[in-house]
């Protein structure tokens, strides 16, 4: 399925997973900031559930964070996929040309077209590479996650009357987490992973 | 790094300014473009320079999954308008690019061919973006001979291309103009040298004054918005440009 994408569209389509997951991110946010509040508003039965939320919250700054750095490198990537494809347009002319000259001035430009593709291709695995480790890191994240979510609908059994609501918050930042392992799978395909 | 910002949102009717780029080298002009989307199509302007596609593709593709970008909208023919139609090309083969007739044999040298290309004929035309008409309004010879702006009703959004362009100082990069009279000072060697008639400046300026233009988004330096389009559009009127 990769082979046939176009290496911008792969591109393309890992930012679009960053930004999917980042999404997600920002939900959690919101889920962890509501969750803090309704621990407050319930008072002592849900203590518990209030330091959870807290973790939650530093959860997603964390998956956020490791999402920005991914970006980032990203922006780089398009910017490699873009140098190979003016490069092989070149080589392909240069090659065009050969072909009705007998000056040997076209294979050293060609030549040199390969070097750089060479060291583009160079430049496109370290920047996987680095991607690949913010996602392993992520990766943990989300396994510290999916604890969180499970300790957070304990605390919520523990809530007696109000423990309804939080259950539903912990199911859903459950869910959350399920949706961002799903995602980073796909990214840790994507970047050869 | 160049950033994508929202100018107009009315539902799945947006407009975003691509604007400019501290980082780019200084030997390139900056340039703005913009992307305008409807019911999940996306047109975008000026595409810019083979030079500045990756930033330019990378501050799109924060906004929207650029594969909805089915059209691009060439104001005219220089190289900071279109030369990275090869890449967008690459990225989607079926890209439909809109210019003038005139120049419709000249960009094929910057990338795509008789499919790519459509002839927007001198008086004008309407271009469809998923069912929302976005209008090609002529301004030959500001500057180029076979030139047109984009005018967006329900925006109220005029495209401008190099009309009220500004070479801004590199610390000024400001999206909007805030004081009229410095900003100005700016456009005005531009506009005085790069158009060429003051009859087609006049004809302009009438066509214009009578459109409802909430923003006049120029390729180069800041956007007029409010009072400052009516103000940038007598400006003009009374500059005296090219030769007379
Ligand atoms: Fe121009
Ligand atoms: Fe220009």
């Amino acid at each position: 399925m990769q082979s046939t994408q176009t290496p911008l569209r792969q591109v393309v389509n890992l930012r679009e997973n960053i930004k999917t997951i980042s999404t997600i991110a920002f939900q959690v946010n919101l889920l962890g900031l509501n969750a803090i509040l309704l621990a407050k508003q319930f008072g002592e039965v849900a203590r518990g559930f209030g330091v959870i939320s807290t973790e939650l919250r530093a959860f997603s700054r964390e998956l956020a964070q490791h999402m920005e750095a991914i970006s980032a490198l990203s922006v780089n990537l398009v910017r490699v996929e873009t140098q190979r494809l003016c490069l092989r347009k070149r080589h392909a002319l240069l090659q065009q040309a050969e072909g009705r000259s007998t000056t040997d001035w076209l294979p050293q430009a060609r030549q040199r077209q390969l070097g750089r593709l060479d060291t583009l291709h160079g430049e496109r695995e370290q920047t996987f590479s680095a991607m690949r480790e913010h996602l392993s890191d992520a990766y943990q994240n989300c396994l510290f996650g999916t604890v969180i979510a499970r300790s957070a609908r304990i605390e919520a059994a523990y809530a007696g009357a109000q423990g309804s609501t939080l259950t539903d918050t912990s199911l859903a930042f459950a869910q959350c987490v399920d949706h961002v392992l799903a995602s980073l799978d796909r990214l840790k395909q994507a970047t050869g992973g | 790094m160049k950033k994508a910002i929202t100018l107009y949102e009315q539902g799945s009717h947006r407009w975003f300014v691509i604007a400019r780029d501290p980082d780019k080298p200084h030997c390139l002009i900056d340039t703005n473009e913009y992307v305008i989307t409807h019911a999940g199509q996306a047109l975008l302007t000026d595409p810019g320079g083979l030079e500045i596609f990756p930033a330019v593709f990378s501050a799109v593709s924060e906004v929207i999954d650029p594969a909805q970008v089915g059209q691009i909208f060439a104001s005219h023919q220089d190289p900071d308008v279109i030369s990275s139609l090869a890449l967008w090309l690459e990225f989607n083969p079926d890209l439909r690019c809109h210019v003038s007739g005139l120049w419709k044999s000249f960009i094929p040298h910057f990338g795509g061919d008789e499919h790519t290309l459509l002839s927007i004929a001198d008086d004008g035309a309407d271009i469809d973006l998923h069912g929302h008409p976005l209008h090609a309004i002529p301004a030959h010879y500001l500057h180029s001979s076979g030139n047109f702006h984009l005018w967006d009703a329900k925006a109220q959004i005029l495209f401008s291309g190099d009309i009220g362009a500004a070479m801004l100082p590199h610390d000024q990069q400001e999206i909007f103009v805030r004081d009229f009279a410095q900003h100005i000072r700016h456009a005005e060697g531009f506009h005085r040298r790069w158009m060429g008639s003051n009859s087609a400046k006049r004809d302009w300026c009438e066509r214009a004054a009578k459109l409802p233009i909430d923003m006049l988004c120029p390729q180069h330096g800041a956007i007029y918005q409010g009072d400052d389009v009516m103000r940038f559009i007598n400006w003009l009127d009374e500059l005296k440009v090219g030769l007379f």
